[in-house]
């Protein structure tokens, strides 16, 4: 056997490499600053035009940033869906692949936490729901919230990717049990007995650290489905 | 010459059906090989196989000394190119060219530029709106341009016009004379791509049933045609590949004959020619898959 002619590169180079590949398109990043810029400025409009009808505390329903989750739940997921069979046709291994990807969407949530602060900022609760001031709590808050996001659609296409079709009928169908199971817990007796977790019980740090646990989980999930996922 | 791809015994089934069957086979360091079959032989499996895109069901596969399956190390000198290879939904050729400059270390940026053009891909429209002919035309340039130490073909020209196929065979011949460099093959086209190929392996019913070197195959059999009586007079003796007959004349590809032996054949009027890399194929694959073909 003769040896390898081109050398294997750091994980970090190998990760970067997948980074670059990601952000081909540098329009993906931009484009949903163009759209929260508009958004903005209709709920903006909007909100001015019905002040009457805005509660009390100035809150609003749907922000910026409701919008910006949305967009990079779909960006992760048609990231790791089409450029899947292409990073492994271009000599990329799996694991980095997946690692790549999620290096870049940690890259985005931080971007894009440190945009959504600097606007909230200017603007206040205005932009962010729940928004309490600039701080380094906020901050984490905000990037757990768009890594856990794009890692729960990583982990979905990871197991479109493995199982196809009859893989997401069964996780969909697993979570609607899910859905309808929790409501039923919480009003039963064992339900009373479960220890609360909500918004108004957790403090921002504890909310984080759970916050992050989940990412956490979700990420090493979707690295066990992917590592055996074909390509089709 | 030392091998980059050694197979052993790779058997890959997917719910019963198996795809790949008990294959063995090697791969030498810097030449062209064709892995040639019909479609659903099993040719997409095994290249899968080997560039870890699939897990085997048993069996091994070692590339450059190890298992190329979620391997950097060996991946990084692997290019593999299929016809069906969708990319993603908003790019253009050059965001391709883009993601593969970063992906290859042997990228060569000129070339590539210079085959869009070659074969006239249109660099504003998005990749999913390209012909079946410029979307092969996109693997075939990255497939080239990538000039990974291996490069593994899966049939990236068949969408292609015979006119664009032709360019392909000719860069291809061209690029791998001036870099030399491991180069597999898929095709069914085998008359096409006969003169560029220095060894082929053809592949039936998931099982290698032919492994051969190019010129010791061509060489190793004849098609003769005459009248029914003589050719069957002629032939007694050696082994016979295919046999057709059309009223009075019959035609057969047969295996050992010497050079006595065809001019001997032609002084008694019989038509005697060098059997093409696609009558030899065509005759192999007609036989039973379990006899594997031997040819010295």
């Amino acid at each position: 056997m003769t040896t390898l002619p081109i050398q294997q590169q750091t994980l970090v180079q190998r990760l970067w490499k997948v980074v670059g590949i990601n952000v081909v398109r540098p329009w993906v990043l931009v484009l949903p600053l163009v759209i929260m810029t508009a958004l903005f400025l209709v709920t903006g409009i909007l909100s001015w035009l019905t002040i009457a009808f805005v509660p009390a505390d100035g809150q609003l329903w749907f922000s910026p940033e409701f919008f910006l989750i949305i967009f990079l739940f779909l960006t992760a997921n048609q990231t790791i869906y089409h450029e899947y069979a292409v990073s492994l046709s271009f000599g990329i291994s799996r694991s980095d692949f997946y690692f790549g990807s999620l290096l870049n969407f940690a890259l985005q949530s931080i971007w894009y936490a440190v945009v959504c602060l600097s606007i909230a900022a200017v603007t206040g609760s205005f932009f962010l729901n729940e928004f309490s001031g600039v701080g380094v709590t906020n901050f984490v808050s905000l990037i757990v919230l768009f890594i856990g996001t794009q890692a729960l659609a990583a982990s979905t296409t990871a197991i479109y990717l493995r199982w196809g079709k009859p893989g997401m009928l069964t996780f969909f169908g697993g979570l609607a049990l899910v859905l309808v199971a929790l409501p039923v817990l919480a009003v039963s007796d064992l339900g009373s007995e479960l220890p609360t977790l909500n918004s108004e019980t957790l403090t921002m740090l504890e909310t984080n650290v759970i916050g992050s646990a989940v990412a956490l989980i979700l990420i090493t999930l979707g690295y066990l489905i992917i590592r055996k996922a074909s390509v089709r | 010459m030392t091998k980059v791809i050694e197979v052993n015994n790779l058997t890959k089934s997917y719910r019963g059906a198996t795809a790949v069957d008990s294959v063995s086979l090697a791969i030498e360091e810097n030449g062209i090989y064709g892995l040639l079959g019909r479609n659903g032989a099993g040719k997409t499996t095994l290249m899968k196989l080997v560039a870890g895109h699939e897990l085997a069901s048993t069996g091994e596969i070692s590339v450059y000394g190890a298992s190329p399956f979620e391997n950097s190390a060996v991946l990084a000198n692997m290019a593999f190119i299929r016809e069906s290879l969708r990319y993603s939904e908003n790019y253009k050729i050059g965001h391709v060219l883009k993601a593969a400059k970063i992906a290859f270390a042997n990228w060569d940026d000129a070339f590539a530029q210079s085959l869009v053009d070659k074969f006239q891909i249109p660099r504003k429209r998005l990749v999913r709106k390209l012909s079946r002919g410029q979307l092969s035309a996109v693997g075939v340039v990255v497939g080239l341009a990538a000039r990974a130490p291996i490069t593994i073909l899966d049939e990236p020209y068949i969408g292609m016009d015979a006119v664009a196929r032709k360019h392909f065979y000719d860069i291809l011949l061209a690029d791998y004379i001036k870099h030399p460099r491991t180069i597999v093959l898929s095709t069914h086209l085998i008359d096409e791509v006969a003169d560029l190929l220095e060894h082929v392996f053809v592949i039936d019913q998931g099982r290698i049933i032919l492994d051969a070197n190019t010129e010791d195959l061509r060489g190793s059999a004849a098609v003769i045609e005459g009248s029914t009586e003589s050719v069957d007079d002629a032939v007694a003796g050696f082994v016979i590949l295919e046999s057709q007959t059309i009223g009075t004349q019959k035609r057969v590809v047969a295996q050992g004959l010497k050079a006595e032996d065809a001019a001997r054949l032609q002084s008694a009027g019989l038509a005697v020619k060098p059997a093409t890399l696609q009558q030899l194929i065509i005759s192999q694959t007609n036989m039973d898959s379990s006899e594997k073909v031997e040819v010295a």
